[in-house]
């Protein structure tokens, strides 16, 4: 019968650290993932790691999941919520069978392990816990594919040298996971959080605790791969996954770098920040962050951001998805609750009723011709005088038009409207 | 620094002195087959002592050792008005240092949701609650509406009672109507061979002064599975919303565990299933849907009035999947049409959405048009929500200058269909700026000398049948 196998591990120590390959295979297709671990991770642990990584692809493939090494009984527990959940979030998973062994739970190690991509949230979570991690990994090859290359290696240079500021020991990570394809091992934008887990998972002989910084607040219900109602369900007796920072809003996060005014010259928010030194400062998410830190107080951005703030170029924001409004309307809410008084609350209002407007009217665009018309004098009723004016100034020459061919079908009714 | 979320100050008394909430001990009272608890709640400025504000009462229709209880389901159903009112918390007794540690994840995925309540500081001595002696069970809050009904027709074994909790959802002043909701449950358990046990409350009388139901309403179930602790292990409660329609309410997934001490508590039933799949397996257990009540219209007749908004997507739902609703259950009959004129609030949009899938799956095209239309709506009124509220933006918008080319013979003909008035009182109120524009046009038609001599009454008519003749044919473009 088909299945999502997973062939004989190969877990091997080398002068540079450990390397794990993994032979997965399923029918007319087979690949090998690789791992290589820095001496210091320690030996690499299997079970509840390669489920995490497994478990999306074969419910993607809709294939049973064979040739786990046993899970610990914590992770096997969660197995049916966490099928349901990714079943319900993103209809491309279907519910399988997962063939495999439950292993005895063990207990877990005292370290505490955290990523590090120097991006706002990792900055985040690093300053809250400094005290109690005891190590920060960056994985190459899960962000950007590939291991080399001149991106990779600007990346490590820059988390290398930002690494001294936070003095927790900083390990990279590589691995070929992307290198096989989202058709085959899924999307990573739905995988990431699962995959992370992983290598927590790998790492359970040194760590017990794993904090995933949170790229969004409880308050987001958005189906996202990491996300505070998925990852701690990635957790196994050995590991528990934590989704730190869930309290905070992005714009919340902002205030650690005012306070930690050092971290600023090593933030990267956008990949220009690991090419070119300074983030752009032009798109979405450095605009937003810059915003962000504007608000907490930071007037001079120029050691993170090649470009100035404006409220021009925060004027002329579009956002792609509906999902960025969340994020702007926090840090409408951060302003108005710390600097009420602050000149980027208009242009952040502006935008945000913009943005607003143009899904609105995307959204009415796309409702087609029927149900608009008797639908329209009700919803419409209190903006309709709006519009008109609105049309009246701006479109007078489709009203002019419009009114004129009424002027010839029915010349008497219109005089007697504008002369009677 | 914000190395915490904004947090409101602590409510302060006349004299600025910060003010905590206390739980007292529960007064219990246990006899003539019922037992009672009712938890003084006080206010303590610093250095005062503790005067009385409010109680909480649980009626438990059964007699249990109450004694057993302990002071959890007080700190449960007090935390949200503390959290509300910005004050702290005090217990007068010892709690469950793994409920404490719960309360805390509770408090801070509370406040992320909602800044508007305080993370409260928790004042209790901590110490494990003393095992409960004999076999407990395993209940299932039961309200008879299709969350909980689908619990009871997917339960596992094991299950022994059904809870029902009088004061939450039909105002207990209707008496009669309380009345028929207990014993429609009453009967649902007995039918099945189960326990039943009626749980009276007034904590939403007094929790709907500080703080919405919505956002109170789980952590009193809670409440009410910690008072049940010597009667049962687990009370499970059926979810409201999918995983893939999570709302931050407080009947919520990912606070299922919240409520729980060592051995007892709230259990949450898997969040896998929407509203429409729910009704598709409930279509096939006639005899449950012989008890579902959804409706807080009830009558003598009917447990569903089979009119309002909750009822007919209720049966939209059980329809689409041919199910065959025993008679006395809905007052009136599933129809299509009926979904035409429905108002739909935006919170329930997804419930229709997963009641189009699910017609569309099946092939029912009549209530498939309906639940077009009836969405279609829906989505243009929450558009015209978000536009009235960005209104002063409009002039001058981008947004609006790249999508007016579409948006407006579309809106225009709206308005000449629906209120050719308003449009008529529009174009006069420029009256002098269209009469330069139209003059010409009008003298072109060469009929602009004879005009005057036509009287009143017939230039009206034929404006009239103008703007009629194109509603109309706005109309057949709409129902061919």
């Amino acid at each position: 019968m088909a299945a999502f196998e997973i062939g004989e591990i190969h877990s091997n120590q080398t002068s540079e650290g450990w390397h794990v390959a993994i032979p997965v295979s399923i029918p007319g297709k087979s690949r090998v993932v690789d791992f290589r671990f820095p001496v210091a991770a320690g030996e690499p642990v299997l079970g509840d790691a390669l489920l995490c990584l497994f478990l999306m692809p074969a419910m993607m493939h809709g294939l049973p999941l064979r040739g786990l090494p046993p899970i610990s009984p914590r992770l096997a527990a969660n197995l049916p919520s966490i099928q349901e959940i990714l079943r319900k979030w993103f209809p491309v998973f279907r519910p399988i069978a997962v063939d495999v062994a439950v292993a005895p739970a063990a207990a877990p190690a005292p370290g505490t392990l955290s990523f590090f991509s120097a991006g706002l949230d990792s900055w985040h979570t690093i300053t809250r816990n400094r005290h109690q991690l005891s190590a920060v990994a960056y994985v190459h090859g899960y962000d950007v594919p590939g291991t080399s290359g001149e991106m990779h290696a600007a990346i490590g240079r820059r988390l290398r040298s930002a690494a001294p500021l936070h003095g927790v020991p900083f390990l990279e990570i590589e691995t070929n996971y992307r290198e096989h394809g989202e058709d085959f091992l899924g999307e990573y934008m739905i995988t990431h959080g699962a995959a992370l887990a992983a290598i927590g998972h790998f790492m359970s002989r040194s760590c017990g605790r794993l904090l995933t910084p949170s790229s969004s607040s409880f308050a987001s219900q958005t189906p996202w791969g990491s996300s505070a109602v998925l990852d701690p369900l990635w957790s196994g007796d050995a590991l528990e996954v934590v989704y730190e920072g869930a309290e905070f809003t992005r714009a919340e996060k902002a205030p650690v770098i005012a306070s930690h005014p050092e971290i600023l010259p090593q933030l990267i928010v956008c990949w220009n920040g690991y090419t070119e030194g300074k983030n752009c400062g032009r798109c979405e998410k450095c605009l937003r962050t810059m915003l962000g830190l504007a608000i907490a107080g930071i007037e001079d951005l120029s050691a993170a951001f090649a470009e100035p703030l404006t409220a021009e170029i925060i004027g002329g924001l579009r956002f792609k998805h509906t999902y960025y409004l969340e994020y702007w309307q926090n840090l409408l809410d951060e302003a108005q609750s710390v600097a009420p008084d602050s000149p980027w609350l208009p242009p952040l209002r502006r935008v945000i009723a913009e943005n607003q407007l143009h899904f609105a009217f995307k959204a009415l665009k796309s409702t087609r011709g029927e149900p608009l018309p008797p639908a329209v004098a009700a919803a419409f009723q209190p903006v309709r005088n709006k519009l008109w004016d609105v049309l009246e100034a701006q479109s007078s020459g489709w009203l002019a038009k419009r009114l004129r061919r009424l002027a010839k079908t029915s010349p008497q009714a219109t005089r007697e409207v504008l002369w009677g | 620094m914000g190395m915490t979320p904004h947090e409101p100050p602590v409510r302060a008394d006349a004299f600025g002195r910060p003010e905590s909430m206390i739980v007292g001990r529960p007064l219990v009272h246990v006899g003539g087959g019922q037992s009672v608890l009712s938890y003084p709640v006080s206010l303590q400025s610093d250095g005062d002592a503790p005067r009385h504000w409010y109680s909480v009462t649980f009626r438990v229709h059964r007699e249990m050792a109450a004694d057993e209880v302990g002071l959890a389901p007080g700190l449960a159903a007090t935390l949200m008005p503390a959290m509300a009112t910005h004050r702290d918390l005090g217990v007068a007794g010892q709690v469950s240092p793994f409920l404490l540690r719960k309360m805390a994840c509770y408090q801070s995925v509370y406040h992320a949701w909602n800044h508007d309540y305080r993370t409260c500081r928790i004042v209790a001595e901590e110490a494990p609650e003393s095992p409960i002696a004999g076999p407990r069970g395993v209940a299932l809050l039961f309200s008879g509406g299709i969350d909980s009904m689908f619990a009871l027709a997917t339960a596992e074994p094991g299950l022994t009672d059904l809870v029902y909790v009088s004061g939450f959802d039909v105002n207990p002043d209707h008496g009669e109507h309380a009345r028929m909701a207990v014993e429609n449950a009453r009967a649902t358990a007995a039918s099945l061979g189960l326990g039943f046990v009626e749980v009276e409350t007034d904590a939403r009388f007094s929790g709907d002064r500080f703080v919405r139901w919505e956002d109170y309403g789980g952590s009193v179930l809670g409440a009410v599975a910690l008072v049940l602790r010597p009667l049962f292990h687990t009370v499970r409660i059926a979810p409201d919303y999918a995983w893939d329609d999570l709302r931050c309410e407080s009947v919520h997934p990912m606070l299922h565990d919240c409520w729980r001490s060592e051995d007892a508590g709230l259990s949450c039933d898997s969040a896998a299933w929407n509203r429409a799949e729910k009704c598709a397996r409930l279509a096939a257990r006639p005899d449950l849907l012989r008890r579902l009540r959804v409706c807080w219209e009830m009558s003598p007749d009917f447990l569903n009035c089979g009119r309002c908004e909750k009822c007919l997507r209720t049966l939209a739902g059980l329809a689409i999947h041919d199910a065959d609703i025993p008679p006395g259950v809905f007052g009136a009959i599933a129809d299509p049409a009926s979904l035409r004129t429905l108002e739909v609030m935006p919170k329930w949009i997804p419930f229709y959405q997963q009641l189009l899938v699910a017609a569309l799956e099946r092939g029912k095209t009549g209530w498939a048009d309906a639940l077009r239309d009836c969405l279609g709506r829906a989505e243009i009124r929450e558009a015209a929500r978000v536009i009235h509220a960005a209104r002063n933006e409009i002039p001058g918008s981008t947004a609006w200058e790249n999508h007016a080319g579409h948006l407006r013979d579309r809106l225009m003909d709206g308005w000449i269909e629906a209120d050719p008035a308003w449009v008529e009182s529009r174009i006069r109120r420029h009256r002098a700026r269209w009469r330069a524009v139209l003059e010409p046009t009008l003298a072109a038609r060469g009929k602009f000398r004879h005009w005057r001599a036509v009287t009143r009454l017939r230039f009206l008519r034929a404006w009239r049948k103008w703007w009629q003749d194109r509603a109309e044919a706005v109309t057949s473009r709409r129902m061919p």
